[in-house]
Order: C-alpha cells, then structure tokens, then sequence
C-alpha cells in the first residue's frame, strides 16, 4: 500500500533522517517507535507530502508518487496528528465534513456517513455541533478520527493519537482503536512512543534510532531476541523499574 | 447632488446597521454585511460620477483662497465676478497656506486667488530679492504665466492697536507718540516676534527703548494672535501687534496708531491668475482688474467682521462687498444653518472615510497574507507601509498637489490616497499577525485532509486570522476618520473645515461643530465593527 524508498531527510544542525526503507502492506498496522527526535513524525510528514526528502521517494498503490500528485493521495489517506489538528472555528461535524465537501461528497452522502462513523468511535452525537474547545481530550480525537476515515481512506497515517491524553482515556481509546483497526482492515502506520502500545495494536514494529532502522518484526521479536545493545536496553526502559529488580539474588 | 443622496443613503445604512444587528439571525446578518459593502461601493460610484459631471456645460472658473476670512472673502468675490460673466464659479476655499494655493495656481487646480504684496516680495519670492511689485509681476508672467492685478485697494499690515478709549485718555494717534509712555505693556503674537523688521525693527525706527527691564514698554509679552486681543480687551495690556484689516478692530473698537515713518512693509492685496484667462475667459480678468483701488481697509475690514464676529458665510460678505463697490443689490446667499453644515461634513467625512478604508482593506489584506506567506516579503512590504504611515500627514497632502496631471492635486481624490496609505501599515499587520498566529499543526492538518491552496485560504486561514485582521481595519478606519479631518486643507471637505476654521479663529463653538460629530463617528465606527466581527469572525473563536 505504502512504500518509502531510500527516505532521507536532513535539517541544518539537527539530525540526519535515513536513508530509511519501509513498508506498510493493505490490512497491516505498523507501528513506529523510538525515542523523541528519532525522526518518526518525520517519515509519517513524508508519507503524506508535507516534508519533501532531499532523496528518495515514495509508492503509493504501486505507483511513484510526483509531487502534483499529493492532493490525489491525500484523498485516499486519513492523518491524525496529537492534539487532533481540528479547526477551532469550525463544529466537530464541520470539521468532519469540511474535507468530504471538498472533495464533492453530497450533503446527503456526508451525513449519513457522519452517522455512521459516529457509531464506529462512538461519539455522543450532541457533541458533533460542539467547536472543538468545548470537547474533551479523547472526544477530539475521535472527532479527529471521522475527519481522518470520512472519505473511507486507503491509508491511515496516525501521529502519536493518543500521546496527549490521560491514562484511563488512553487506555480506553487504545481498546477502541484496536477494534476500529480489525473492523476497517485498512493499511495503517501508527506513530507511538510507547512499546507497550504499539506491542498492543501492531502487525509490525519498526524500532527507530537516531534516523535509522534498528531492528523491525513482530514485536515478539524485539522483545525476545534485541538485535543489539540499543534495542534491549529500549525494551528494558519501556518495560520501568519493577518491584524487586536490582534486589541481591532476585 | 448625485453624491449626496447616495452618500446619505449610505449614512442611514451604516446607521441602521449598527442599531440592529445584534437581534439578528446569522443569514440575515450577513444580508446586512452585504448591503453594507454594496452601499460603500454604490458610493464611490456614485462619487465618481458625480465628479465628472461637475466639469461639463460652460467653462469653469476656479478660485482659491486661504484659510482666513479675507482671503475666502476675496476668492469669493472672484467667484461672484466669474458668475456676473457669465461663467461657472468655483470656490476651492480655505486651503492650507500660501505654499498649497500658489502651487495650486501654478498647476492650474486654481485660476484666481488674492494674496498680498509683502507676502509674495517678502515670503514667498524674498531670494529674488526684488523691491516693487512691478519686478515682481514681470517675473511671475515670465516665469510661471501668472499675472497680478494692480492693488485692489487696501493694505493689510503689521500695526500697533490700543482701544480706543484709552488711546483717547492718553492722547494717542501715532506709534511716535508712544515715546513719551514707557509705562505701557505690549504683546507680540509669535510671527511678530520672529521677525525682526517687525520686533524690534519698530521700535528702533521709532528710537523707543528696548529690552530695558526697568522699562514695561520695551519688554514686550508673547501671545497668540486671538488671546493678545482678549488679553487687550480684558486691560492686561495695553498695545498688540495686529494684522490692519483684522475684524476686531472694528468689533474691539481698537485704534491703529499711524504708521508715521512708514516702517511697515505694504502688504497691498492684489489678485493673482493664470494669464491663460485673458484668452479663456478675458471678462473675468477685466472684472477682478476693475476691482483695483476700490475697496479700502475699513470696508475690507467690516467685511471680514461679517464672517468673524457675526458668524456670516464668506459668500454672504463677498456678495455684500460686491454690492457695496458696483452698486446694485447683493446677490441673495442663502446661509446653511448649523444642522446643515453638520450634514454636509458628515456626508463629506463619511465619503472620505468609507473610500479610503474600503480601498485600504483591498490593497492591504492581500500584502499582509503575501507577507505572512512569503517571509522575505515581509520586511519590505511592511518598510514601505511604515515610510507611509510616518510621513507628516500635511506633507504627504502637500505632496499630492503637484500632482495634478497625474488625476491627483486639490480635493477629495487627492486625500483619498493619502487616507489610504495611512490605512495600510495597520491593516497589513493585522493581516500579517493573523496569519503567522495560526498554529503550524492546524496548516499540516488542512494540508494533510486534501484541501487546495484556494480552500485553505478561505475555509481555514481567512476564518482564524478573521479577528486580528478586524483588528487592523478597526485601528486603521479609527485613524482614518482622525486625519481625514486635514482633508480640510486641501478643499476635500469633512468635519477639518469647521475645526482648522475654529482654530483660527480661537472659536471653541466652531472647533466642537467639527470634533464631536468626529468623535462620535468613531464611537459609531466601532460599534459598527462589533456588529461585523459577529459576522466574520467564527462564533467558536468569539468567546475565548
């Protein structure tokens, strides 16, 4: 469904991104993980053509993608970014429908497909007439969530969706997405800083480090078989400190 | 006239706008919006049609003045002549100085205006260094085409003024009767005092003391012109430094002591015109040249009473003046009463106001969304912007008289521009503002859903940066509607007129006829931005 080819992306005095390879196949959840600055919001602002790499380039749907092409993709991939990205002045249903009406849904068509994706986040409908500032946290990324699946995309494309929220929220949303996931079987890459997530909802863990691949696979095989010092030391921080560890004979 | 009503219309829209908008429903809210700009449009269309209509039929005579009574009296009187032969008069009254009419003579806005002959052999032409007003009409005809008429009788000089009561009580008629009254306290008003052929050159003339502090009368006090003659009327002087023709000589009952050695410069009144005239309209120039010797100071100067103390207009005296030199009856001059002059500078400032804003807002949110876009614009758009803004506002009007040929010089288009480019500094920054303030993730997100560079400019950008950018047009019309008062200076009309004549005249009455209907039109101005920024400014960003 996606593929990146030779990704790389540099900043002047920053950090140097790939050259990167990846792979996101239709049905699949790839989930990439790595400390902050590793450079994965980065490949997800590649994936969708908001950053352009200085070499290297993407497939989407077996074609190459020319940078006239975007708009075309963005139709058919859904993005949701931390805080959500909703427009403060429009409703949450605006929001939804804003990018369906631009690309010539009917009104008809838009709102029964509101509905409908209303009951797959399971959003209280009377929050749809509300602007985003008077949702809560986890409402506005479900909101987000609508805004990203309304034109039924091939593609999801999510950026740390749940880093800003609360943990009982977090955790309930995670549940949700997991369903939504199974439900769409669509090819979605999923940004996190937490193992324990992305171990929760991925096919495919992609383990970054400084701007390079360190280890890719089930996430079995992280956690079981580190392919080097960095990765195991990553698992061990993100599994915390544990009662009794570091205890004499323990 | 055309504009006018137009303009009134526009006036009880805006009006009407402002008191309801609050109880109305979003459609019908924008409704209003609408008519509001289509109103201002009508008007400048209006306007401009009804501009061009003025120059058709017969030809045009242009007179010009200054902005104190005499000088409007006699641009008046050359109107009434123009009329008397037949031709259209008008009267570009009160403009700002001898600097904006003479160039506006030169350029052609203006065919006649009256100056003096001290002003122009001691002022205006004092490097060529001539000594008559023969050297000096000469040069005008040769280098500029302009002629001056012979002198039309009186002379308005510098002269020394007591009341008449006391003048009387110590035996006073000559300034070298002074000699034997050291006593006496005099006042200079500020041009007298720099100019030295005036102070202390009267005095040495007169071989009177001068700056012995043991001496009142060579110690002379400073005051502006109008408060030296309050403070000789209320006795806290004794003599002033008076221009002789000035009306409260006469309402004062003050006395002129003779000028017995002849030491004030001869400020002869005289017209001056373009000498294209004697071929365009040769009855006009054999009418205003018929006026030479016939009007004295004491005519000249109960005259200018009418239009200083009993509040007549300037047309009014020059059509009784008129009567008084040819004989005959005056030509009837109905007077405006107050409520019509308000209503005429409201619709005057309105028009001035409303077009230049409109024009600002066109040109100026477009360069704020380039300069938000485009970073290196930025400095120089706004540079630019700022040179505008901080260019003297008179300047920036003086500047636009030479520029007659290009549809500039004299009159309401001229201090549209100049309105317009004050407008743009804080527009372009509200603009600018508006749009950096977005939050990068909220640009990424309308990219990443699809939208076109068209759709996030409009759905998106435009709505989020809606307040800072009304924030903008609301400094910029509150500003506007300040300076178009200096329109007055250049015969574009607005509440200036009442105020810079006021000011002259140190009529606090006329001052306020001019500055309460401004204040008030922008009070009214920002209610009426209230009512629009609930129409474009999203509601979910009104309440935070």
């Amino acid at each position: 469904m996606l593929e990146l080819h030779g990704i790389r992306r540099s900043y002047p005095g920053v950090a140097v991104v790939g050259p990167i390879d990846l792979r996101v196949d239709a049905g699949e959840t790839v989930a990439l993980i790595g400390p902050s600055g590793c450079g994965k919001s980065t490949l997800l602002r590649v994936a969708i053509g908001l950053d352009t790499p200085e070499r290297g380039h993407v497939v989407f749907d077996g074609g190459v993608v020319s940078s006239r092409a975007w708009r075309g993709i963005r139709r058919r991939t859904g993005y949701v970014i931390q805080e959500g990205g909703l427009f403060p002045h429009l409703s949450a249903r605006e929001n939804v429908s804003l990018p369906a009406r631009h690309h010539g849904m009917s009104a008809g068509a838009i709102e029964a497909r509101i509905g409908e994706l209303g009951e797959l986040v399971r959003l209280d409908p009377a929050m749809l007439d509300r602007p985003p500032a008077r949702l809560s946290g986890g409402q506005r990324q479900r909101v987000a969530l609508m805004r990203a699946l309304v034109l039924d995309p091939a593609l999801l494309l999510l950026d740390e969706p749940l880093g800003a929220l609360d943990p009982l929220i977090r955790y309930e949303l995670q549940g949700e997405l997991k369903r939504i996931f199974a439900a769409l079987k669509k090819a979605v890459l999923i940004v996190t800083h937490d193992l324990a997530e992305a171990e929760y909802f991925a096919d495919r863990v992609v383990l970054l480090r400084d701007g390079s691949i360190a280890q890719q696979g089930p996430p079995e095989d992280l956690l079981e078989r580190p392919a080097d010092e960095f990765v195991r030391t990553f698992v061990r921080a993100q599994r915390g400190h544990q009662r009794g560890e570091g205890d004499d004979g323990a | 006239m055309v504009r006018e009503v137009l303009g009134r219309d526009l006036a009880v829209r805006l009006v009407m706008c402002v008191a309801r908008v609050r109880g109305l429903a979003p459609a019908a809210r924008v409704v209003v919006f609408v008519a509001i700009v289509v109103g201002v449009v009508v008007g400048v269309c209006g306007g401009a049609f009804a501009q061009g209509e003025v120059a058709g039929e017969r030809p045009t005579i242009v007179t010009g003045s200054k902005q104190f009574a005499e000088s409007q009296i006699l641009g008046e009187l050359a109107a009434l002549a123009a009329e008397r032969s037949g031709y259209g008069a008008r009267h570009r009254a009160a403009l700002g100085g001898t600097a904006v009419v003479w160039s506006a003579l030169v350029s052609g806005e203006v065919d006649i205006y009256a100056d003096y002959s001290g002003t122009l052999l001691f002022e205006t032409f004092a490097d060529e260094g001539f000594d008559s007003l023969e050297q000096l009409r000469e040069h005008l005809a040769e280098r500029y085409a302009i002629g001056v008429t012979a002198p039309i009788g009186f002379n308005n000089s510098y002269g020394l003024a007591m009341r008449e009561s006391r003048a009387d009580e110590l035996e006073l008629r000559r300034i070298s009767d002074l000699v034997g009254h050291p006593e006496l306290v005099l006042s200079l008003n500020p041009e007298a005092s720099g100019r030295a052929d005036v102070w202390p050159g009267v005095f040495e003339t007169y071989s009177l003391p001068v700056n012995d502090p043991e001496v009142p009368l060579s110690t002379p006090a400073q005051l502006e012109h109008e408060i030296g003659y309050q403070a000789l009327a209320s006795g806290e002087v004794d003599l002033i430094v008076v221009y002789t023709t000035d009306a409260k000589i006469i309402s004062q009952d003050l006395r002129v002591l003779d000028d017995d050695r002849a030491h004030f410069p001869v400020y002869d009144a005289v017209f001056l015109y373009r000498l294209d005239l004697r071929a365009r309209a040769p009855e006009v120039v054999a009418a205003i040249e018929g006026y030479a010797g016939t009007i004295d100071e004491s005519l000249i100067t109960r005259h200018n009473a009418m239009v200083e103390i009993d509040g007549r207009t300037p047309r009014a005296a020059a059509a009784v003046l008129e009567s008084a030199v040819l004989g005959g009856e005056a030509v009837e001059v109905r007077e405006p009463t107050r409520g019509e002059r308000i209503a005429q500078r409201t619709v005057e400032h309105l028009y001035l106001t409303g077009v230049a804003v409109v024009i600002a807002i066109v040109v100026a949110v477009p360069l704020g969304v380039v300069a938000a876009k485009v970073p290196t614009s930025g400095p120089p758009i706004l540079g630019i912007a700022g040179i505008c803004y901080t260019i003297p506002s008179l300047a920036l009007l003086a500047l636009m008289i030479p520029l007659s040929g290009y549809g500039l010089g004299l009159g309401t288009r001229s201090a549209i521009v100049a309105l317009v480019l004050y407008a743009l500094l804080p527009i372009i920054r509200g603009a600018q503002l508006g749009f950096i303030e977005i939050d990068p993730a909220i640009r990424r997100s309308a990219r990443a859903i699809g939208l076109s560079f068209g759709a996030r400019l409009v759905r998106v950008e435009l709505p989020l940066a809606a307040r800072s950018i009304m924030g903008g047009i609301k400094t910029a019309t509150v500003i506007t509607i300040g300076y178009a008062t200096l329109g007055a200076f250049i015969d574009a009309g607005g509440y200036g007129v009442p105020i810079l004549t006021g000011l002259r005249r140190l009529d606090n009455g006329l001052i306020l006829e001019g500055a309460i209907p401004a204040a008030v039109m922008a009070l009214l101005a920002h209610a009426l931005f209230a009512g629009v920024e609930r129409v474009v400014v999203p509601r979910a960003l009104r309440e935070g």
